[in-house]
């Protein structure tokens, strides 16, 4: 007698055979004593899980992730913070040389500040435009350094 | 005085409102199906992650609970799970699969991910591929059937269960649950479903080994 594969038989005890070989499948395992032992089997390790512990979820378990969510996502949140901090300050910078550059030259053109032409800085100019700069920096570093905790108060009112 | 505010949720907002409460004209979100609930997720709506998380809870848990056996154990990978689901809903991709399997392969791999954890210094025996003492056919072997009469017998099983391969256990427990198809666990798990069946067969010839049956019995 030919069996039909354990795949086969699998198939039909889930109910996920197709329906051209059901039939004859299930006809087989009504007539053939080691196939229908096989789906006794089945049956068996079925009845097993089935009688397994208790499986009602614990009660506090969707309060028990969002916990956990909440502990997590601070963490991922304060980079994408810091990344958000970082854009305005990177762009604080550009604009701030920029326009210490662009001063100084025009100071430069106005006679306001002597000896430069283009190309030559002159010590004055020079320590005017670091001065500048510097105050550009420590502006973008501050706010660098407070965004985070501006966001984190602005959410707590919220 | 306007205050610097992103467009990112504070999870702390989640705990004190999670009773429902959908604008009018907009479906109930329990009768939302899981691909509408997991894009919601993705936007850190807490209704539709909790009409999700009740969804599976149950399910799920039970799967685990079978997989490792302790209910703690259980327990803490449901948790670690559905935090992952939150996190990741937003990769999920609709286009290659349903939202249930995604779900479960997150279970299976927060399951996996522990028990590999718990086991990395412990040497692993693959069985896959290589010759297991597994036993032939002989019809006048008693069946494992004829010695799972009574509650003792099941509970027997379900212990020889446990002492299966990792691999062997995952599909017999999965597909038992008849909350997946094969279809849906070889999604779930990246094993070809002939594969899976194969695996389903194997174990039962192991369970029939543990249960006492000398090899040259059964199927």
């Amino acid at each position: 007698m030919t069996h039909p594969s354990p795949g086969a038989l699998l198939e039909l005890y889930f109910g996920e055979a197709p329906a051209y070989t059901r039939e004859a499948l299930a006809m087989h395992v009504k007539e053939c004593t080691e196939c229908a032992t096989f789906a006794r089997e089945l049956r068996g390790i079925e009845r097993a899980l089935a009688s397994g512990p208790d499986d009602a979820p614990p009660r506090d378990g969707l309060e028990r992730v969002l916990a956990q969510v909440a502990a997590v996502r601070p963490a991922r949140t304060r980079r994408a913070e810091w990344l958000l901090a970082v854009v305005p300050s990177g762009l604080a910078l550009v604009a701030g040389t920029w326009a210490v550059r662009t001063g100084g030259e025009r100071l430069t053109a106005l006679g306001l500040v002597p000896g430069v032409s283009l190309g030559v800085v002159s010590p004055e100019l020079l320590g005017l435009s670091l001065a500048a700069l510097g105050l550009v920096v420590v502006g973008a570093l501050v706010t660098l350094a407070l965004a985070p905790v501006l966001i984190l108060e602005s959410h707590g009112r919220s | 005085m306007s205050t610097y505010s992103l467009p990112i949720p504070f999870p702390p907002l989640l705990v004190g409102e999670l009773a429902a409460r959908e604008p009018a004209g907009r479906p109930a979100a329990a009768t939302l199906p899981d691909e509408v609930l997991i894009e919601r997720v993705a936007r850190h709506d807490a209704d539709a992650f909790t009409v999700l998380y009740r969804r599976y809870e149950r399910p799920v848990f039970a799967v685990l609970l079978r997989l490792g056996g302790q209910r703690a154990l259980a327990e803490e990978w449901l948790q670690e799970a559905f935090t992952r689901v939150w996190l990741a809903a937003g990769s999920h991709d609709a286009a290659r699969g349903r939202v249930k399997p995604w779900i479960y392969a997150i279970a299976l791999n927060t399951a996996r991910s522990d028990l590999a954890r718990k086991r990395h210094r412990m040497p692993h025996v693959s069985l896959e591929g290589a010759s297991i003492d597994l036993p032939d056919t002989n019809d006048s072997e008693p069946s494992l059937s004829a010695r799972l009469d009574d509650e003792k017998q099941a509970s027997a099983l379900a212990s020889a269960l446990l002492e299966l391969p990792d691999y062997l256990r995952e599909v017999v427990v999965l597909r038992c649950s008849r909350e997946l198809s094969f279809a849906e666990i070889a999604a779930a798990t990246g094993t070809p479903q002939g594969t899976l069946k194969s695996r389903f067969h194997r174990a039962m010839l192991a369970l029939r080994l543990r249960l006492g049956r000398r090899p040259g019995g059964g199927r």
